[in-house]
């Protein structure tokens, strides 16, 4: 039977009762501290020591699904599939960049946007764990401020045969790691555009929670030309208007997924968009590291 | 009665230690092994805490949520203590509104678990929404509470019965049921 006396009208009463209190207050000044920034250097030591484990047991788990799907005996045939699946992925990315260039020709200010297009240096990382807080679309990668990483960074990667696209923006940044908010993320706020033939259609993109992995692009004018199949990028609208803004270092022009459908919803249009690629899938990405001066 | 046995120092680290460790296997367990089912996987941290509360001191449960909470915070990324505020709370809550129900009632460890959780689930929105910034509270309901809590209350009823079996193997108990 429980020890019904161990918290209310037993002799140890007082004496839990504070023990429980004394937790509680060490938990609430442990999270003020660390919403403050000074337990920051305590959280990273904490997480550089548990992902490695993480990282062992996942990459164990991962072995043991692929031992058991008998994948050793498909080796040749997988590297084959991997190659195809590279060069249709490449590809797709040359297709992607087709429209913006026919609308940068039509514009004064082509030669200007070729030279700023792409100008991407990338850092690659691994992607040690996603988050294990319920709602929250987290995770951590490889690299930290040793590397160069600051808070707004962008964060591609590509799975089987999507383009490189937008996964995530760094959020928090270690030393050794870093914390990547993904796009589907509720707190994920991205300025982003459409090309829609000869028009360029920008919204802000939302992360909604959805299971199925759909975000929302809001603040789209009503009369804009929207389509089920247009591509989706970044705006770059931070970097823009603001170089000190938390997303400035996301350079426009980044994919990010596809229309999926187009709604008027009162004085504007939304549309949902279906990333290229579900973040929570990869686990390996690059950081677009690029100097916002 | 305050327990008169007194413990060495030595006793008491070791059993700290292997209280954080087996909370360590247990958070990893929870990322890795337990696969999403609908988008939301078993919070097995939060079912453990919850079940035991009804059938352990209230102090050893204590500790588990605050260990178990920064755990589960270093590996999330999410601010240190958060879920531990979350976990205590859910403890403390089930504690004064279960402690007079017998342990051998099936229904217990259902209530428990569904109190426990909307008492978690709050405190994390309640946390959230006062520090990331886009937080929306229907969604939050309607896309991490409730699928939560259904997958929670799935292994409630089994889980209480492992528990409590493994506590009877350790005291030499038979177990009684109350239908």
């Amino acid at each position: 039977m429980r020890d019904r006396s161990s918290f209310r009208g037993g002799v140890s009463y007082r004496r839990n009762a504070l023990i429980i209190g004394a937790m509680l207050f060490v938990a609430l000044v442990t999270f003020l501290l660390d919403t403050q920034g000074v337990l920051t250097p305590v959280r990273a030591y904490l997480t550089n020591g548990l992902n490695p484990l993480v990282s062992a047991v996942y990459g164990v788990n991962l072995q043991a699904g692929d031992f058991l799907a008998g994948s050793h005996d498909l080796q040749r045939v997988t590297q084959e599939r991997d190659a195809l699946r590279k060069e249709n992925s490449d590809l797709k990315a040359q297709i992607l960049r087709i429209p913006q260039i026919e609308i940068e020709n039509m514009r004064l200010r082509e030669q200007l946007r070729i030279e700023k297009t792409r100008p991407w240096q990338l850092i690659g990382a691994n992607v040690s764990v996603q988050t294990l807080s319920d709602g929250r679309r987290v995770a951590l990668v490889g690299v930290g401020s040793s590397s160069g990483i600051k808070v707004g960074m962008a964060v591609i990667a590509r799975y089987q045969s999507s383009p490189p696209a937008l996964v995530g923006v760094i959020s928090v940044v270690n030393v050794d790691s870093a914390s990547m908010t993904l796009i589907d993320d509720y707190s994920s706020v991205i300025s982003v555009q459409v090309y829609h033939g000869t028009s360029v259609v920008r919204g802000v993109l939302h992360g909604s929670l959805q299971v199925n992995g759909v975000l929302q692009m809001n603040e789209i004018e009503r009369e804009a030309e929207v389509a089920e199949g247009d591509s989706v990028v970044t705006a770059g609208l931070s970097r823009l208007y603001g170089p000190s803004l938390p997303n400035a270092a996301i350079p426009a022009d980044v994919p990010v997924g596809i229309v999926k459908s187009v709604y008027v919803d009162g004085r504007s249009k939304v549309a949902d968009v279906q990333p290229y690629i579900n973040p929570e899938l990869v686990n390996y990405v690059w950081i677009i590291h690029n100097d916002i001066k | 009665m305050d327990n008169p046995q007194r413990y060495k120092i030595e006793e008491i680290v070791w059993h700290e230690f292997r209280t954080i460790v087996l909370l360590i296997v247990i958070v990893i367990s929870q990322k890795v092994f337990l696969a999403d089912v609908f988008g939301v996987s078993l919070n097995l941290l939060l079912l453990l805490v919850v079940l035991r509360t009804l059938i352990e001191p209230i102090v050893h449960i204590g500790r588990w949520a605050l260990y178990g909470g920064i755990i589960y915070d270093g590996l999330s990324g999410a601010w240190l203590g958060m879920h531990s505020i979350g976990l205590i709370l859910a403890v403390v809550t089930v504690f004064l509104l279960l402690a007079r129900i017998t342990s051998e009632n099936w229904i217990l460890p259902i209530v428990a678990v569904l109190i426990g959780s909307v008492v978690y689930y709050f405190c994390n929105a309640l946390l959230l929404f006062a520090l990331v910034g886009g937080f929306n509270v229907f969604t939050y309901v309607t896309i991490v509470f409730i699928p939560g809590l259904l997958v929670i209350l799935v292994p409630a009823l089994p889980v209480f019965l492992v528990l409590r079996w493994l506590r009877s193997m350790r005291r030499g108990e038979l177990p009684l049921d109350v239908y």
